[in-house]
């Protein structure tokens, strides 16, 4: 099976979110990731979710506009931008500094606290991209790490998407 | 509602015009042109119950258990076509619903289930009767509102009656804290009513080829399914099948939607279809489904299901749509409208040779000589009886498909069951709905031994509302259907499923009805004649044969070429005749 990632707009009101994720629960679409975001706009939340089931994400995408909730949902296929971010405490004595600095540049992150043995980096990008910076980061010994789900962004969006955004 | 408070400030409404949520409640449901509800009493709805004491213009029904209110609601919307309305407080009041809920979500009905909540401080905090009744009731409702302030509940209540009818309808459930049924508010009744959601919408190109479909077709069948009841779709659907000349099959839930008596009807299809429908689907060479979703019941073996047709699926929500089979044209829009303008655009066609082929599949008929009376006579005396006028509320299990086969259903929207859940129990309680909403019509509940015990305390509610609905129990001393299923899969061990019941005639006294024990063939007819010519409920208990099956039957999962026809000894039939 494959995974698709989709967007929705939905009213942020009671049981929202529950029925969302129930719905995807109970019509056997398994939720691979998912994201829970802020808009612009009162009321309105955001999310992206990573299903698996890409045979069948015209199905998903009916059943989701089913909701009362559900604003807007896009299959954000080709033609998105998806990022992913994290977090990660790296155990770092003061000799290991400077070449854990320039990995973690390599990647587009950057340092945001440092201690006597260890070193905090936020980073985000691509999933591969994370995925190598973490590969990398593990011989120094992470301590503990955070990483959300994708979010995405359509490249080419529809107007609407944006207007009431 | 922000704007209310505003409008206090600029001295454009008094403090006075304020109401309580109570009160706000009971005037939206007014507005909404609520009349009845059915419900039960609790700590949790108390300030709406004190609202609804001085409402003139809301009739209460005290039902014996919350969910005898949920199919109340419901038979009262399938009857009436309005919402359906039904209130219990808080905690097991609320879970008590649950069933009622599922079953309307389920066969696409309009109601809206009000249930009053603890306290907001109190939310969250195990208090007593206090249940997370959003969260218990999101997979079986069509939406659900947690009513944060008396501000909000207006309006939450008139978007609860837009969701519930618009599109496919479905149930609603509005949670209520009980502080907001004290807190006061001012409420406005709308100018005119919330735009309802998108019915969908006609593709000129879809359209065009699905006509192209019906015209070169030449073995062709409709089957037609809740959507065109739904939709008051009963004219579109005998014009574009007269026009073209297309057999019709009506789903479980899409009986009575085309009248049996007329050349055209098929009956329905499926596990307990009859033999020559279900071999016309295996053959036909176009469906036109229209409001069906091609349930596992009517299909059978997917892969198996209608292998020589092309299908064209008409239905309100898209959902539906390539659910389950690969349609070569879908259409996602209203069934009513959809059949009016395909009715338009075809060609009038004669399918003479394809009528009279599924007539020679049609299995010989007999007439069945027995002491007991058999299920096809019990229906048939209804019928006759009532002058077939009557609204037929059925249960679940071989006495509903019996009464699906049997009784030969020619008006609109007069059989009503529940089809998708399945809910023993339904009968009862919901032909207390449909009285109410059809009082002027004969309302028959039909239901097995089994069903009738499952809510038989409404039969307190149906004596203190006087309400006239004639009672039938098919008493076969099982729960006939999972015995059925015993016999031909389980090596006829029948676990669990005999079962007693009360004699009805001392239950019924007890209640203040009147019952009659029908316990040979010969009484029927005069027994049938006295329910209904007796003034207010009667219930018949008729013992029917023990181990009676439903015929024919395709085993769960399979085609027709697994079809059980009925094995009644030759001994006693008699009359035999070719055709049906």
């Amino acid at each position: 099976m494959s995974e698709a990632t989709l967007t929705l707009r939905f009213s942020e009101g009671t049981g929202a979110v529950d029925r969302i994720i129930g719905l995807l629960r109970r019509r056997g679409f398994p939720i691979a990731g998912m994201t829970l975001e802020r808009t612009h706009a009162d009321g309105v939340g955001r999310m992206t979710v990573v299903v698996d089931g890409l045979n069948h994400i015209e199905q998903v995408t009916r059943h989701l506009r089913r909701l009362p909730d559900v604003l807007e949902v896009t299959n954000a296929g080709a033609g998105t931008i998806q990022r992913e971010f994290a977090l990660a405490r790296v155990h770092c004595v003061p000799d290991q500094r400077s070449e854990l600095e320039a990995i973690i540049q390599h990647y587009g992150g950057r340092v945001i606290s440092t201690g006597e043995e260890y070193l905090a980096v936020e980073a985000s990008g691509r999933r591969d991209e994370l995925d190598a910076m973490f590969s990398e980061l593990m011989p120094y010994g992470i301590e503990e790490s955070a990483r959300t789900n994708p979010m995405a962004l359509h490249a080419g969006a529809p107007a609407t998407e944006w207007q009431t955004v | 509602m922000a704007v209310a408070s505003e409008a206090i400030d600029a001295g454009e409404i008094t403090p006075e015009e304020r109401q309580t949520g109570g009160e706000i409640m009971c005037a939206a449901l007014v507005a909404e042109g609520v009349r009845v509800v059915f419900g039960y009493p609790g700590g949790a709805i108390m300030p709406f119950y004190d609202a609804l004491h001085t409402c003139d213009d809301l009739y209460h029904v005290l039902v014996r258990h919350e969910q005898g209110a949920t199919h109340a609601a419901d038979g009262y919307a399938r009857a009436t076509g309005k919402v359906g309305v039904c209130v219990a407080t808080s905690g097991p009041g609320a879970t008590n619903m649950v069933t009622g809920l599922a079953n309307a979500f389920m066969d696409s009905v309009p109601i809206v289930a009000i249930t009053g909540q603890v306290a907001r401080p109190a939310i969250g905090k195990d208090s007593f009767q206090e249940t997370d009744v959003i969260g218990v009731t999101i997979p079986v409702t069509k939406h659900n509102i947690l009513v944060r302030s008396a501000e909000e509940l207006g309006p939450a209540i008139h978007e609860a009656f837009a969701i519930a009818r618009s599109g496919r309808p479905g149930p609603v459930l509005i949670d209520v804290p009980k502080d907001v049924q004290f807190e006061h508010a001012v409420y406005r009744r709308p100018e005119r009513p919330p735009t309802p959601m998108q019915r969908g919408s006609h593709d000129e190109d879809q359209l065009c080829k699905a006509a192209d479909l019906i015209d070169s077709a030449q073995q062709p069948l409709i089957i037609a399914g809740h959507g065109v009841i739904l939709s008051n779709g009963y004219e579109a659907l005998r014009v574009l099948a007269e026009k073209t000349d297309i057999p019709v099959i009506t789903t479980l839930l899409g009986i009575s939607c085309f009248p049996e008596s007329h050349p055209l009807s098929l009956g329905m299809p499926g596990m307990h279809g009859s033999a020559s429908t279900n071999r016309a689907i295996d053959e036909a060479d176009l469906l036109v489904a229209i409001g069906m979703r091609f349930d596992d019941r009517v299909t059978g073996k997917i892969s198996e299901f209608a292998p020589r047709a092309r299908i064209i699926h008409v239905d309100i929500e898209a959902a539906e749509l390539e659910k389950v089979v690969r349609t070569e044209v879908a259409i996602n829009a209203d069934a009513r409208a959809t059949m009016e303008r395909l009715g338009e655009m075809v060609s009038e066609r004669s399918h003479a040779e394809w009528k009279s082929k599924i007539g020679g599949w049609k299995s010989p008929t007999y007439t069945v000589e027995h002491d007991l009376p058999q299920p096809v006579d019990i229906l048939a005396e209804i019928k006759r009886v009532s002058g077939g006028e009557a609204i037929l509320v059925t249960d679940v299990g071989q006495n509903q498909m019996w009464a699906a086969q049997h009784y030969g259903y020619d008006h609109p929207n007069t059989h009503i069951t529940s089809g998708g859940l399945g809910t023993m129990g339904f009968a009862l309680p919901a032909a207390m709905g449909v009285k109410f909403g059809q009082p002027d019509t004969a309302v028959w509940a039909v239901a097995g031994d089994g069903g009738f015990q499952m809510n038989i305390q409404e039969l307190a509610t149906i004596a203190a509302e006087g309400l006239e609905i004639k009672v039938v129990i098919m008493n076969n001393g099982y729960l006939g259907m999972v015995r059925q299923w015993q016999k031909f899969f389980h090596g006829a061990r029948y676990s669990a499923t005999p079962i007693t019941s009360p004699n009805y005639i001392l239950l019924a006294q007890a209640y203040g009805l009147n019952a009659r024990r029908v316990d040979h063939v010969d009484e029927m007819r005069e027994a049938m004649e006295w329910a209904a010519s007796t003034p207010g409920c009667t219930i018949l208990d008729i013992a029917i044969e023990q181990e009676r099956n439903v015929y024919p039957m395709i085993p769960s999962g399979q085609s027709v070429a697994a079809m059980i026809e009925d094995t009644v000894p030759e001994r006693f039939r008699t009359g035999e005749a070719a055709g049906e």
